[in-house]
Parts: C-alpha cells; sequence; structure tokens
C-alpha cells in the first residue's frame, strides 16, 4: 500500500540515523539506547559508591579495595528506551498556503519520519493531533511493525479550526509522564506568544523534553501575496481582516516576522526546549538533519 | 473679493471631491485575500496606519486642491488689489495716428483697438467701481470723454464712431497729459488710476522718443499702472530714401535708395512692377545703396507702377513705392552748368570768383524771398549788365536757358528731383578735355556737343570770369554788394562768396528757390505733372471727373480719397489712381508720405527706458494680435492671480508627487 507521508529515498536515509537526546534522562519501560536516570546493569560507568549492607558482593570493586582498604561498588547506567510524543497542530492555519504543499502535509511529514527514525531504535511513540481541542490521538508500541498504523493514521487529515495550545498543555500536564520527550510541530500562529512561551516553560520545568518545530511557509516570512492592495483576512478566524498595501508594509512586516521567531527562538532555547525553524520550502531532508542530528 | 471671468467653469467645482470618490471605490474593491500571520500585520498596521492615514488624507486633500484650483485658474479669477468702495479710474488714450491705418488681418490697426476695447467694455459694465474716461491721441489730444463715466453702451458707441486720422504720432505728449492730471488727482483718497494705451508704439523719430521724459512728471508719490496693447510685429521696417525715374530714349532708369529701419541695415530683395506693360519683373539685391532698374520703354508710352521692397514685413504697404511717368517734349531747356566747388580750396578772397568782374552801381534793398532775407535791387526790372565777352555763342541759343552755378555734382540729383526739364552739365577742366553726360534733348545734345567749354574764359581751373559787366544784369547781390546772381540772356551766373553768411548758398532752400523763379519767369518750359504724390496731399486738378484706382476692384470711395470743391483732390491710400478730366485721363501715383514711411516701431525695452525714471510707474504690455481681453480685465480690476495659481498647482502637484511615491519611504 502506498502512503501519502513516506518516501523510499528518504527513508533509505533515515536507516542510518540515530535519534539521541543529550543531557538528558529519560524514564522508559523497556531497555533502549537512551541513558536512564537509574543505575543498574549496563556497560556505561557511572561511579564508585561505599558498600553498604544488601549490596551485591558481585559490584565491590576489588582494586579500590586494594588500595584504600574500604569497600567500594561499582555503579552503571541504565539504558532504557524513549517514550515520545509528537503533537501535530491541524488548525486551518496549517492548512496554508492553498497550491502547494501546506504547513500540516509538510509536518505530517516529519511525524512521520521522526516516528520512523524513532520506532527503529526501539522508543515508543505517540502521535497527537489538535487544534482547540485533542482531535485524535495515536499510542503506538516500540516496535518498527507500528510504523504502518501511523502511516495509516496520518492518512486520516483533518482540518482543524483555530489552534488553542491550552488543550496541548492539559493533555502533556495530565498524560505525559516525566521524562518523556515531546515534539511540538505547529505554525505558532497566535498573538498570545508570551503565553505559548511561560507554557511550553511550564512544561520543560515538569521535566519533559521539549522539541518545538515551528513551521513555516515562504510567503509567510516575506508576506508575498501576489497582491499590492488587498483586504487581509484571518485564515482561522474569518471575521477579521485588515485592508493594507502589501508593498507598503511588507518591510516593516518581515522585520516583525524577524523578531518574532527570534523571541521564540531565546525564549524557548534559554530554558532548554529545543526549538527549531522549519522552512517548508527547504526539503525535508535537510531539515530532519537539523532536528534528529539536535545541532 | 474674486470675480471671475469665465464663470461656467465654477460648475465644474465639484469634480474637486472626484480623488475622495475614487479613493473611495478603489478601497471598497481590492481583493481578498487569506493570511495567517494577521496578528503580525496589525501590529505593523498600529504602528504605521496613523501615519500613512495621515499622508494619504493629505495626498487626496492634495489632488481635490489640484483639481478644484486648476478649475479655478481656467475661469479666470480676478482678485480686486483694493477694496472694492476704492473706485478705479481708468485712462483708455487710443492712438489714431495714420500709421494706426495699416492693416492687420484685413483690419487696419486702428479698427482692431476699437473692437478690442468694445470687447474689453462690454466685459466690464458689471464692475461698478470702474470709472474711464476715453482719449485719442495723434500728434495732438483730443478728450473724448471730459470726465470719467461709468461704463455704459452710450460709451460704447462713442468708441465705435472714433475716426482714424492722417496725423503723426506723439506718444510721449499723450502720456504726459494723461500723467499729469494723474498727478493733480493723486492726493484723491480711494482713487486709484490706471492708463491703458492702445497704440501700434510706431513713432517717426524713434531716437527722439527716448527723451519723453518732462520734468513737471518725474514723480509722484502713488504707484500708476500703465499698459500699451500694441500689435506685435517683430518684422523690420524698409522704406525708400530717394527714388527718381528718368527716360532717355527707349531706356528707362528708375534708380532709388532703399533702407531698412534705423537700427537694422540688411539685405533687401526689390521687385518692379510696372503696370501698362509686359515686363520681366527683376529682384535687385540692395545694400543701403542707390541701385537702379534698367529697361526698354516705348518714348511715347508713359509708365506706372510700383517697386517692393520685400520683407514679408506686415509693414510691406509702405515699402512700396508707386510712380507714374509721363513722357513728354520739352518746350524749353534750362542747362545748369556746374562749377566744381574746388576754388574753395586755399582760396580766401571773394574777389578770386569774380576776378575781373566789374561790379555794377546799383541800389539794393533788403528784400524776403522764400523765407531768406536777401538784398534785391531796388529797380528789379532795370539790370544792370556785364559781359561775359566768351559766351556769345550762347547768344544764338535763344530758345536755352543756361545757369552757371558752384556745386556738387552729387547735388544735381536733389535738384532734378525739384526742377524738370533743366539739364545739368558739369564744368571741367579743358585740359582733360571731358566729355559730358548728355541730357534727352537732342537739339541741345547737338548744341552742347559743339560748344567748347574753352571758349569760357577760364584763368585758373574753375574760373569763370565776366569782362564786361555793362552787359550782365544783377539779378541778387549778397549783403557787401557782391552780385549774387547774374543775367544776361539766357544765361545766369550763380557767384559765390566767401561771405560768413552765404558761404554755402547754394546748398540753401533759397538756390533752388531762385532756379525756379528763373525757370518760370521764363516760361518757356511746359509744366509737367509730377510723378507722384503723397497720401493727405493736396493736389490740384482741373475738373475732376472720376477717379479709379488701378488694380483695385473694391473701391470705396470715403475711405481712399476726397475731392475738394472740384480743383482739389486729397488721396487717403497710396497706390495707382486713374484721375479723368475733360482734357483727358492722367494716372498718378500716391505714396505713404515719407515721414510715414520712416515710421519706426518702438520696442518694449524702448518704452520702458522712456518712462524709466517715472519710479512709481508699472509698465505692463499686452499683444492685441493675441486678443487676450481676460489679462486686461484682470490688470483693470485688480491683482491678476491666474499666475500664483499656476504656481500653487505646481508646488502641489511636486507635494502630492513627493508625499505618494516618497511618503512610503519616508514612513
Amino acid at each position: 500500500m502506498n502512503y501519502k507521508y513516506v518516501s523510499d529515498e528518504v527513508l533509505g536515509y533515515l536507516n542510518k540515523m540515530v535519534f539521541e537526546l543529550k543531557n538528558f534522562s529519560v524514564e522508559g519501560n523497556y531497555p533502549g539506547k537512551h541513558r536512564s536516570l537509574l543505575t543498574g546493569k549496563s556497560l556505561e560507568f557511572v561511579q564508585h559508591r561505599e558498600y553498604s549492607q544488601g549490596d551485591d558482593i558481585k559490584l565491590i570493586d576489588w582494586k579500590v579495595y586494594a588500595r584504600k582498604e574500604k569497600f567500594f561498588v561499582k555503579q552503571y547506567q541504565q539504558e532504557t528506551n524513549l517514550v515520545a510524543y509528537l503533537f501535530l497542530d491541524c488548525s486551518s492555519s496549517m492548512w496554508y498556503p492553498k497550491g502547494r504543499i501546506t504547513k500540516y502535509e509538510y509536518g505530517s511529514f516529519l511525524v512521520s519520519y521522526i516516528s520512523y527514525v524513532l520506532l527503529h531504535q526501539g522508543d515508543t511513540v505517540n502521535v497527537i493531533r489538535f487544534d482547540s481541542v485533542i482531535k485524535d490521538s495515536l499510542k503506538t508500541l516500540s516496535q518498527r511493525n507500528f510504523y504502518s498504523q501511523i502511516l495509516e493514521f496520518l492518512e486520516n487529515e483533518i482540518v482543524g479550526e483555530k489552534t488553542n495550545y491550552d488543550c496541548f498543555f492539559d493533555f502533556v500536564v495530565n498524560y505525559v509522564k516525566k521524562r518523556s520527550l515531546v515534539f511540538l510541530i505547529t505554525d505558532l500562529v497566535s498573538e498570545k506568544y508570551t503565553k505559548i512561551v511561560n507554557m511550553l516553560k511550564q512544561i520543560s520545568a515538569y521535566g519533559i523534553s521539549l522539541i518545538v518545530l515551528h513551521i513555516v511557509d515562504k510567503s509567510e516570512m516575506l508576506l508575498d501575496l501576489n497582491y499590492e492592495k488587498c483586504v487581509v483576512e484571518g485564515v482561522e478566524d474569518k471575521s477579521l481582516s485588515v485592508t493594507t498595501d502589501v508593498q507598503e508594509i511588507k518591510e516593516l512586516y518581515q522585520k516583525e516576522f524577524e523578531e518574532l521567531v527570534s523571541f521564540y527562538e531565546q525564549s524557548l532555547n534559554t530554558n532548554n526546549i529545543s526549538y527549531y525553524f522549519i522552512d517548508t520550502s527547504l526539503p525535508i531532508i535537510q531539515n530532519l538533519k537539523i532536528v534528529l542530528g539536535q545541532k | 473679493m474674486i470675480y471671475f471671468y469665465n464663470k461656467i467653469w465654477l460648475f465644474l467645482l465639484p469634480l474637486s471631491v472626484l480623488p475622495i470618490i475614487l479613493h473611495l471605490l478603489f478601497v471598497k474593491k481590492v481583493k481578498k485575500v487569506e493570511f495567517t500571520y494577521l496578528f503580525l500585520i496589525q501590529k505593523v498596521l498600529n504602528q504605521y496606519l496613523p501615519k500613512k492615514r495621515i499622508v494619504d488624507i493629505i495626498v487626496v486633500l492634495l489632488r481635490c486642491l489640484i483639481i478644484f484650483f486648476i478649475i479655478i485658474f481656467l475661469s479666470y479669477p480676478v482678485m480686486y488689489s483694493l477694496p472694492k468702495k476704492n473706485i478705479i479710474n481708468l485712462y483708455i488714450l487710443i492712438d489714431n495716428s495714420f500709421s494706426m491705418q495699416q492693416k492687420i488681418f484685413n483690419y487696419t490697426k486702428f479698427e482692431l483697438c476699437k473692437e478690442y476695447i468694445v470687447k474689453l467694455l462690454n466685459q466690464l459694465t458689471d464692475a461698478s467701481n470702474l470709472k474711464v474716461k476715453i482719449i485719442l491721441f495723434n500728434d495732438s489730444v483730443e478728450v473724448v470723454t471730459p470726465q470719467f463715466v461709468a461704463v455704459n453702451k452710450k460709451l460704447v458707441e462713442q468708441i465705435v464712431q472714433l475716426k482714424p486720422s492722417f496725423r503723426n504720432t506723439n506718444l510721449n505728449g499723450a502720456i504726459e497729459y494723461v500723467l499729469s492730471e494723474c498727478i493733480e488727482k493723486q492726493n484723491e483718497k480711494n482713487n486709484l488710476y490706471k492708463i491703458l494705451v492702445f497704440t501700434d508704439l510706431a513713432e517717426h523719430i524713434v531716437q527722439n522718443n527716448v527723451s519723453v521724459a518732462t520734468t513737471s512728471v518725474a514723480s509722484f508719490s502713488n504707484n500708476i499702472d500703465i499698459s500699451f496693447c500694441y500689435p506685435k510685429i517683430e518684422q523690420k521696417n524698409c522704406y525708400f530714401n530717394n527714388v527718381n525715374v528718368s527716360q532717355e530714349n527707349e531706356l528707362v532708369e528708375i534708380k532709388y535708395i532703399a533702407e531698412t529701419s534705423p537700427v537694422n541695415k540688411e539685405k533687401l530683395v526689390a521687385e518692379l512692377m510696372v503696370s501698362n506693360q509686359k515686363i520681366d519683373t527683376k529682384k535687385i539685391y540692395t545694400f543701403d545703396q542707390s541701385t537702379s532698374f534698367k529697361f526698354i520703354n516705348g518714348t511715347s508710352k508713359n509708365l506706372f507702377g510700383y517697386i517692393l521692397l520685400n520683407t514679408n514685413d506686415v509693414l510691406s504697404v509702405d515699402n512700396k513705392f508707386y510712380f507714374s511717368y509721363e513722357k513728354n517734349i520739352q518746350e524749353k531747356k534750362v542747362l545748369c552748368v556746374i562749377n566744381e566747388p574746388a576754388y574753395l580750396k586755399g582760396f580766401n578772397s571773394k574777389k578770386f570768383y569774380f576776378e575781373n568782374l566789374s561790379l555794377p552801381e546799383v541800389n539794393l534793398e533788403t528784400k524776403s524771398f522764400e523765407q531768406e532775407k536777401m538784398l534785391l535791387p531796388k529797380n528789379y526790372d532795370v539790370y544792370i549788365s556785364v559781359d561775359l565777352p566768351n559766351l556769345d555763342l550762347f547768344e544764338d541759343i535763344s530758345d536755352k536757358t543756361i545757369i552757371i552755378f558752384p556745386g556738387e555734382t552729387a547735388d544735381t540729383d536733389n535738384y532734378s528731383t525739384f526742377l524738370d526739364g533743366i539739364e545739368f552739365i558739369e564744368l571741367k577742366d579743358e585740359k582733360q578735355k571731358l566729355k559730358f553726360s548728355l541730357g534727352e534733348d537732342e537739339e541741345l545734345n547737338k548744341f552742347i556737343e559743339k560748344f567748347e567749354y574753352g571758349n569760357i574764359n577760364v584763368n585758373k581751373r574753375y574760373l569763370i570770369t565776366v569782362t564786361d559787366t555793362a552787359k550782365w544784369k544783377v539779378l541778387l547781390s549778397y549783403t557787401d554788394g557782391t552780385p549774387a546772381v547774374l543775367n544776361k540772356n539766357n544765361f545766369y551766373v550763380f557767384s559765390f562768396s566767401l561771405d560768413r553768411n552765404w558761404t554755402n548758398f547754394v546748398y540753401k532752400p533759397i538756390f533752388i528757390g531762385l532756379l525756379k523763379y528763373i525757370i518760370v519767369k521764363d516760361e518757356k518750359i511746359g509744366q509737367k505733372l509730377k510723378e507722384y504724390y503723397f497720401v493727405g496731399e493736396q493736389i490740384n486738378y482741373q475738373n475732376i471727373v472720376s477717379v479709379k484706382q488701378i488694380g483695385q476692384n473694391d473701391i470705396e470711395e470715403k475711405e481712399e480719397y476726397k475731392i475738394v470743391g472740384h480743383n482739389k483732390i486729397i488721396f487717403f491710400v497710396s497706390g495707382l489712381y486713374e484721375i479723368s478730366n475733360e482734357s483727358g485721363k492722367q494716372i498718378v501715383a500716391v505714396n505713404i508720405h515719407p515721414d510715414e514711411s520712416k515710421t519706426a516701431i518702438v520696442s518694449k525695452n524702448m518704452v520702458k527706458k522712456m518712462f524709466s525714471q517715472f519710479k512709481n510707474l508699472n509698465i505692463e504690455f499686452f499683444d492685441i494680435k493675441e486678443m487676450k481681453i481676460k489679462q486686461i480685465f484682470q490688470w483693470i480690476l485688480g491683482k491678476d492671480i491666474s499666475t500664483d495659481i499656476v504656481y500653487l498647482i505646481i508646488i502641489m502637484f511636486i507635494l502630492e508627487t513627493v508625499l505618494s511615491r516618497l511618503g512610503k519611504r519616508m514612513l
């Protein structure tokens, strides 16, 4: 069966790719490739600890005893799998622009390929779509054969309404465990950008690793509307409209847009939230390299 | 207060709001476009729109104002420069001199001016604070309306009835007259004086105009506006300085000197047209020198026609010289022997000239002769005879009058103009044995060929000696008793004196007068009709039956000539006329008077120079040919704000362009 949001060419490339969270311990159910907060059986040595009653004698480091004449036990970093939540914004603004690949479609591709990488390395992937409410979700196990379920899930497209990040926040707080990884794939079309940043900060502080993928169409960056003077209508709320000479305000708009992106980047990065600016005009591989390599 | 000349344009004033309507319509019809980051656009607009809206409003208002002022400009606004209670006293000076009869566009300048004034006054009938005084001027001033009167139909009729004259122009005198009146009235309150002069700015002696200003009107406290309405003529004015027609056998020669105006002396082309026979029209370039046409004409045929200095000038009527030359046989001839004035050199004694002349006893008395006071013999009939022994040969020629006088060869041209039938012979040194130029009379020519000047006892070069004074009559003497004119039979000898008063006797008008006197007294020469007359000259002509202009079909008798009684005729228009009376038909040529021909157009600068010493005199010029009544209208009633409006429109247009094009970048 041919799925819309997958390409063999990209998958071939992704086979070689490993996604690894740096400086972040996760809490998984199964052994995996990610560092666990717990110590246990593993090859990766963490530290020595003075022997206490009840410790396994096998763990005593005899070489240290020879030098110090005290019992020390070796502790190893336990490795576990990752539980990832991919939140895809399916609001009406994500279905912009018309006539070429929409932000939603581009986001679906991202969900598809990130899921593939994570599943490939034994991580658990959950896909949730939302606009002002949680529209639907897909919970998978860390098995590769679940990838086709994700593709089928994405195949069923949803054109949502206005975005409301409250539902995303509520869901994360209530249902997502600590030490999980959350991808937020959205266009961040909201004038309450300070509120969004605060919300994300709280999630991060809760102990969830957060990666924000800000998907933007090039026309949104440049305000390229193909008309000089026009009535600009809100995609999400058509009751809002302004009449303007696009050429006149283009430069000012671009400046404002840069400031908005800069605000998100600075605010989120300083709070250990990864922020990636995704330009839909670029090849998806290029964006995936950055996101999965976490450069 | 503003008065609109073309009120009809004001109906278009609502069009001024067109930019606002277009702006609103344009806003409504823009395309709808969906966009995501609307909040960013709104944020930008919140910063940008207030300024942008102000600029937009200013631009739309400027556009409205531009249309508004264009409509206002087209409706010719006149802004009263003074409160309406002030009275504008307008002098209208109309030049009716002869030069104003020249035609432009099939109308004379005078008619054109009248039409112009009538149109102007008809427009001014609504102007309640305007009073007009009409003054007609040529070389004198004629006040048509003694007092300032309101503009009404009666005044317009008065102007229509104004007649042209044949007199010269004295523009200075007319303006001086008006300025004097203005000075008298300058202390009157609520009165503003303006002078509107309708003239062709043609003056006869241009140079004299520069010294127009008189001390009596050199200063006045208030500003006086003076405006000249004139037909703008940029071309040169050319005229004939001198024209002589002569015929020897069948060869006709028309000698002429053509001159351009005093300022420009350039190359000209002359054309000859002879009316009564076929002749190739010749063109000759003239360079301010004597030039001539020569052509063959039957001896029995009379000639009439004209020479034209072709300048493509509207004043070309003046540049036509008409001539009529009647071939008639002279009954008697006068021989003038010219004694070259080389005797002046090196001699200081009056006795030299009449070295051997024995002076007769004669009682002289002072008498007026041709406005010159001279000593004449008391008994004019009793002449004292003196002998000029070797001139006996002349006695055989009883039908010849021989005049010997000291003079210059060049003078003979001038004398021949006045004295028909005189043959001038230049007396030369016998040793050179030069031949003399011959006249037209064959008999006389034979006589002259036979005549040897060596027989005249010339002791020294150019010296005429009278040996036997008893046989000579003294017709005229100088104040010291020296004979001035001697006569023996048909010989007249004009003597020369070094007397202070009479040194240049030959060059005085009396010399011509004396020559005339001698010819008339002898009554031996048939009277010949002049070759041409002048416009305005009274011509004696017996029993005139009819007058017809040659070459003109539409004769209007009242305009072209006037018969005074039955014996005199005055022509008003130059040309060729056939006059019939009982004795037959006679063709006469009538030319523009030489003074009129030398009329020159005074330039604007010259007029400004003329009045430059009047500090408070504001001079303006209007070209009648352009018929810009509106401008004059504005000039009379007040300030002409049309130029200001044009500047305003330009400034607003620039502002509109800057704001609408560069405004975005500035913001």
